[in-house]
């Protein structure tokens, strides 16, 4: 459970030369990528970069039309997505993906259940081992709701939450799986910077409790640049730069790529704070 | 009270299922022959209603088809019950392992046979049901709906056309009246305990998340297709069993017994109570029954006949239109926590 965020050891996530085209658009292309078990790394870039098309390709909601995915040694190209959240990879959704009828600790719930596997007939006469099971996974469900502080909204439909909320559980939901990579899109989308700043927070508690890897795709340039250690930008499909953040802030391509789009904010921190699109 | 909360929390639905057997057995006993036909219709309805619950209102894939696994579950168990001599003379061209087969059986007085025969029916029917779920389930939206319903029209067509087994498009007769208020409500209490512990277990969570949002839920290790099949297979079981209970009730019937009109009523009986919700069919089906059986005596006064099926109809529109999650949604009314304090229920 504990973790020292080092680059020791193999990559806990290895994409290489990963393309997708839709219909003749290179959504993205040559996408190569080693990350580090506890490492937090950041995947920036404008409106259309093909940030999203690169989550949807490492957690198997889409397959590449080039390139394998390595996790933790096992090519898991082609998997789908249903097996690679049991493998260990847990992911958050741009538009907001919560089950909106079923309450927020439902949500956790129906995550939490992953590993706890209980057979039809168990189920059906009630036995112990049904029990038991039950009790694990609203025990486990509680717990995160309390680590989210989302205890006091648990008989809550989920779409009856705020904007902000609603990302949240999302992010329980996904962290009740018990994952050992995170990818998060967008999670501070539609934060006012307060909750942004407890975000941020959070995310450093669950990778130290947790001994968590993060991929985090953000506009948020204040959220990327504080929390990463490492980023990746993209433009038009493609890397155009990758490093720490102040070596990626600087970089020319970078600014261009940024300045190139119609974004207001663009000036001082060279990299602007934009809102997103979807 | 010193009792445990399992003995309160059991305390309920004992308490539901006592008053049930009472007030079933004063009907059967005082020979009211109305009240008594009007609860079997009501609890076979309820098998059916909560089934389809469970396959549509629980997944959210909308099939149209339950009715035609009704349909097999009936022909299904009605061939098997057929006394051995009448089967001969009944259905001359059965195919030879069919015709040696009989299930009228008893165990004293009890007709074992009877329910071997609903229980093998149903069991086959499920296997149909994998199979075509295998098919359709992978589909939603309106393919399934219009699937589902080309699967409602097959049945169909292949029972009339079976003539050796079914007798066409003529009437199936002759089936044997096993079926009475203990057996159709003794079944309904299985189907609702089934459909309720799927509910609130891993398998129900897996049904309502792929639900809400199919892409949510693979991201949370919940495959498609097994919870689907699962609601599928266990909706049509229980179909079936409703289908045995209605021929060995009816004693009587031809395919268009199993048509557009039932499927229809089931329907109505769903959307009224609300998708997902087990209590909410049961009241769904209550109240059309109800209804139904109001609204025919204002037909038989007024000689407006079809009237009940317009008024239906239209509840049913204005349901879609103006509540369409139905009486309930997918809540429930805890019967297990009827004598519990407020407190103590989780
Ligand atoms: N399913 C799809 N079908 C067709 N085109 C798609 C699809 N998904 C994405 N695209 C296109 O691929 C490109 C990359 O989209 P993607 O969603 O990955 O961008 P993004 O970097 O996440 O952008 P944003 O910051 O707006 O979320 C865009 O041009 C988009 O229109
Ligand atoms: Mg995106």
């Amino acid at each position: 459970m504990t973790n020292a965020p080092a680059n020791l050891g193999e990559p806990i996530l290895q994409a290489r030369g990963l393309a997708k085209s839709f219909l003749g658009l290179q959504a993205l292309q040559d996408f190569s990528a080693s990350v580090r078990p506890g490492e937090i790394l950041g995947i920036i870039g404008p409106n259309g970069a093909g940030k999203t098309t690169c989550f949807n390709l490492l957690t198997g909601f889409l397959a590449p039309t080039a390139g394998t995915i390595e996790f933790k040694g096992q090519d898991i190209t082609g998997v789908p997505p249903d097996r690679i959240a049991r493998i260990g990879i847990a992911r958050t959704f741009q538009n907001i993906r919560v089950f909106g009828s079923l309450s927020v600790a439902e949500n956790i719930e129906a995550a939490a259940q992953m590993r706890h596997h209980t057979s039809l007939w168990e189920t059906l006469i009630g036995g112990p081992g049904f029990r038991r099971s039950e009790a694990e996974v609203r025990a486990r469900a509680r717990e995160y709701l309390a680590f989210f502080d989302l205890t006091p909204y648990a008989e809550r439909p989920a779409a009856s939450l705020p904007y902000g909320f609603q990302r949240r559980v999302e992010i329980a939901r996904a962290m009740a799986t018990r994952p050992s990579l995170l990818l998060l899109d967008e999670p501070a989308a539609g934060m006012n910077p307060a909750e942004s700043d407890d975000l941020h927070q959070h995310i450093l508690d669950l990778r130290t409790r947790f001994g968590l890897t993060i991929l985090l795709v953000e506009h948020d340039m204040r959220l990327v640049m504080n929390l990463c250690e490492r980023i990746i930008v993209l433009n038009y499909g493609e890397i155009i730069a990758q490093g720490k953040p102040e070596e990626v802030r600087a970089d020319p391509q970078v600014i261009a790529a940024y300045l190139g789009e119609d974004h207001s904010a663009g000036g001082a921190s060279a990299a602007p704070t934009g809102e997103t699109g979807a | 009270m010193s009792l445990t909360p399992d003995l309160r929390r059991a305390a309920g639905p004992l308490a539901a299922i006592l008053g049930l057997a009472l007030a079933l057995t004063i009907v059967q006993v005082s020979g009211l022959a109305f009240w008594q036909g009007l609860l079997i219709n009501l609890g076979i309805f309820l098998i059916l209603v909560v089934s389809l619950n469970l396959s549509n209102g629980f997944t959210g894939v909308f099939s149209l088809g339950h009715v035609g696994f009704m349909a097999l579950g009936a022909y299904g168990s009605a061939l098997l019950t057929l006394p051995l001599r009448e089967k001969h003379d009944y259905l001359p061209k059965l195919p030879a392992w069919l015709a040696g087969l009989h299930f009228d059986f008893h165990l004293g007085a009890f007709p074992l046979g009877f329910l071997a025969a609903t229980i093998v029916a149903a069991v086959v029917v499920s296997l149909v049901a994998l199979l075509v779920g295998l098919v359709l389930m992978r589909l939603s939206g309106h393919f399934v709906a219009v699937a589902t319903l080309g699967f409602l029209v097959i049945v169909r067509v292949v029972l009339i056309n079976a003539d050796d087994l079914t007798r066409g498009s003529r009437t199936f007769s002759n089936v044997t009246a096993y079926t009475d208020l203990g057996w159709v409500w003794a079944w309904a209490l299985v189907t609702l305990y089934v459909v309720w512990r799927i509910k609130r277990s891993q398998f129900g969570r897996a049904m309502f998340a792929q639900r809400e949002d199919r892409w949510a839920a693979q991201s949370i290790g919940i495959a498609l297709m097994p919870p689907r099949l699962l609601a599928f297979v266990v909706g049509a079981f229980f179909t079936a069993v409703a289908g045995s209970l209605y021929a060995h009730f009816i004693t009587s019937f031809s395919p268009n017994a199993f048509y557009f009109d039932l499927t229809f009523r089931v329907i109505t009986m769903l959307v009224v109570g609300g998708m997902g919700s087990v209590s909410g069919s049961v009241i769904g089906a209550v109240l059309v029954i109800g209804l139904a059986e109001a609204l025919r005596r204002i037909e038989d006064v007024t000689l407006l006949y079809g009237l009940s099926q317009i008024i239906l109809a239209v509840i049913f529109i204005l349901i879609i239109i103006f509540r369409r999650e139905g009486l309930l949604g997918q809540r429930e009314i805890a019967l297990d926590r009827l004598f519990m304090k407020g407190g103590e229920a989780e």
